[in-house]
């Protein structure tokens, strides 16, 4: 090999040496695991709470007898829809018939005794005039002593005694037109009995249950026994949700927020409603979810009523729905992609500013991050929310204060720009990045 | 590059000290191959390459950069067969860390001499059964030892860059001249397994080789290039394929 030859084979070897330094200074291949980023950006979130339950009438009235017997009529039946006063059944009417007539009967011959007392009052009060003409006459004659003074004493006590006798009669008149009062009361209160045999519709709606038949005896009814209801009748034009909040969304929910109700008989429908009912007292309280199965065996939930904008054709009460109860808007708010959230262990100086910390090469939680004996005056450590920022091929881990959540995004209220493009999946991945992680991005379009 | 065929030439005067031979392999390789097949003495070739290595090794595990380098590539090399590595595999390899820079520098000299020694016996034996050429096995054995010079540019070389940059990947294979190449893929993969040093020496081998046995440069080296050829193409399927 000539010198020369040997000189450009070294310059040559020289040059590579200076490419390979030069490169591997100079660029860095993208390493690290391959993620899906999405860019941020202002959006339209709505914050919504799910709530699970059941369509429900708004009124709800359950037919009970007031009366004890055999139902000898019954002219309804369910999922019929009746008017107010309508005739639903009638309870054998016979015994409480027979009161009537007995009451009746009873009021006449009253008022025939009174009758009969009136005419002894008149003979009385004549017996009075013929003994008071006749003491006038032995008074005058015993002046003149025509008569005996036994004639004319006799008359007089026959005057008193006449007097006696009309007041007993009169006394006896007013007994008797007492008595009639009382027959009437006792017949008035004998006809209300006899109305009770007879059912009617106490409101306009639909038979939603019918729990008696023909034939059966039914029992006067009470409250708490549900043994004791004969029929349910709904009013359908107004329809309610009756959903359970959990007792983590309950202080978003307001009077007036608007409502989206999806019911699984209709899954093609949404229907709107309002929320007009906001329960102060747990569905299934602690204690007793504690006594049924252990404590925390049950979330605490509250009721929430919804009521529907319209009626609905085919509804049934009981059909289970879910309420997308829409507690906040954001027309234009940062957005970040709920699965970009995680949580991460964090130094912070005394401003509140996070304090970079040097971590292994792959920034592993394993790595002692700062121990308390590591942290400067003023720090501290906390665990904070945030997302991973894809700059420069690697994860940067930035703290995010979060407003509401929408469906798929959160409110960002600091921490990102718009632009910033966010670690978005795969879920291992954002679940094991750490700050400072080599990545390799893959761009995902953002969902709308 | 000129072939010389027929016997090797006999060395006339003294035969060149160690360093001379070291250096003399690197820029005249055939001169110097002559020399050494004439007079073979491996060991001090061996000893110096292997003395090179630990030092470095030594010192770069050493340092605590370097045993987070040595961390990531560890990490780096059981990700690349498809293994996620857990919390408690990272603590192990952190742990064993502690001695790293001792075990990097006992490991050169231990292996050393056996690689050495197989890749000779490899060479010797298939021109001894294919092609029925006769030389010393200690002739062949120090041109295996001599080639390995080039370790001793490759340590002076890669570690420096490597400290500087802060990464154990080698910095000298045909992918990392090609940044642009997608991680992972078969052709990233393979071209990560072609070291330009691992060429050199090759084609050092396949002089010294062509001297020992008194037969043409050209087809030995075509013959280790096509062998390494496969082995990188095998490689990076592999890689590629665990490596997802």
């Amino acid at each position: 090999m000539t010198a020369s030859r040997k000189a450009v084979l070294i310059a040559a070897i020289v040059v590579l040496g200076a490419a390979v330094v030069y490169i591997n200074l100079t660029f860095e291949r993208a390493t690290g695991p391959e993620v899906e980023v999405e860019a941020v950006e202002r959006r339209y979130l709505e914050a919504i709470v799910s709530a699970p339950g059941t369509i429900v009438p708004q009124l709800t009235v359950d037919i009970s007898a007031n009366t004890m017997g055999q139902v000898t009529r019954l002219e309804f039946d369910e999922g019929q829809r009746v008017a107010v006063g309508d005739f639903l059944l009638e309870i054998d009417p016979e015994t409480l018939r027979s009161a009537v007539d007995r009451g009746e009967a009873a009021l006449q011959a009253s008022r025939s005794a009174q009758r009969q007392a009136e005419v002894t009052v008149q003979t009385a009060r004549v017996n009075l005039e013929l003994a008071r003409d006749n003491l006038e006459r032995q008074e005058h004659l015993w002046g003149l002593r025509l008569v005996s003074r036994e004639a004319y004493e006799q008359a007089l006590n026959d005057v008193a005694l006449r007097e006696t006798e009309l007041q007993a009669r009169e006394v006896e008149v007013a007994t008797q037109a007492q008595r009639i009062r009382q027959e009437e009361a006792n017949l008035e209160s004998a006809r209300y009995e006899l109305t009770k045999v007879t059912i009617t519709s106490p409101i306009s709606g639909v038979v939603t249950r019918r729990n008696i038949e023909e034939g059966e005896t039914v029992v006067v009814g009470t409250m708490n026994n549900q043994g004791t209801v004969l029929a349910t009748i709904a009013d359908l034009s107004v329809i309610e949700a009756e959903v359970e909040v959990d007792e983590t969304d309950i202080p978003s929910v307001e009077l007036g927020q608007l409502a989206t109700v999806t019911i699984d008989a209709f899954p093609d429908d949404e229907f709107s409603g309002v929320v007009t009912e906001i329960g102060n007292s747990p569905i299934n309280p602690v204690g007793a979810g504690a006594a049924a199965g252990g404590a925390g065996s049950q979330a605490t939930t509250f009721k929430v009523v919804v009521t529907l904008d319209e009626a609905i054709p085919g509804v049934r009460p009981g059909f289970t729905c879910t309420a997308d109860i829409t507690t906040a808007i954001r027309p234009d708010s940062l957005a970040i992609p709920i699965q970009a959230s995680t949580v991460r262990e964090v130094v912070l100086d005394a401003s509140g500013n996070v304090v970079p910390q040097e971590t292994g090469p792959r920034g592993r939680s394993v790595v002692p991050a700062a121990e308390a004996a590591d942290l400067a005056a003023g720090e501290s450590e906390e665990e904070l929310e945030g997302v991973f920022v894809a700059r420069e091929g690697r994860a940067a881990f930035v703290p995010v204060d979060t407003g509401i959540a929408g469906e798929r995004y959160f409110e960002a209220l600091s921490g990102v720009a718009e632009g910033d493009l966010i670690v978005t999946g795969p879920f291992s991945e954002v679940r094991n990045l750490a700050d400072g992680d080599s990545i390799r991005v893959v761009e995902r379009a953002p969902r709308r | 590059m000129t072939e010389e065929t027929g016997a090797a030439r006999r060395q006339e005067g003294p035969s060149p000290g160690l360093a001379a031979r070291l250096v003399g392999v690197l820029l005249s390789p055939r001169a110097t191959f002559a020399a050494i097949v004439d007079r073979p003495r491996p060991f001090g070739a061996l000893a110096a390459t292997c003395l090179c290595a630990a030092i470095a090794a030594g010192w770069l595990y050493n340092t605590e950069l370097g045993r987070q380098m040595l961390l990531e590539q560890q990490i780096g090399g059981v990700e690349t067969f498809g293994v996620t590595v857990t919390d408690e595999m990272y603590a192990e390899m952190e742990r064993n860390l502690e001695n790293a820079g001792y075990y990097s520098a006992i490991g050169p000299i231990v292996s050393f001499p056996i690689v050495t020694f197989i890749i000779a016996g490899l060479v010797w034996t298939a021109h001894y059964v294919i092609l029925g050429a006769h030389a010393p096995f200690k002739a062949m054995y120090a041109v295996v030892t001599h080639a390995g010079a080039v370790s001793i540019v490759q340590q002076m070389f890669t570690v420096p860059l490597n400290y500087i940059r802060g990464a154990m990947t080698v910095p000298t294979t045909v992918s990392a001249l090609l940044p642009m190449l997608e991680e992972g893929t078969f052709v990233q993969r393979t071209l990560g397994l072609v070291e330009l040093f691992t060429v050199w020496q090759l084609f050092l081998l396949a002089v010294g080789t062509g001297v020992l046995f008194n037969r043409r440069t050209g087809p030995i080296a075509t013959t280790f290039y096509s062998l390494y050829a496969v082995v990188a193409i095998a490689g990076g399927f592999i890689l590629s394929r665990l490596g997802g």
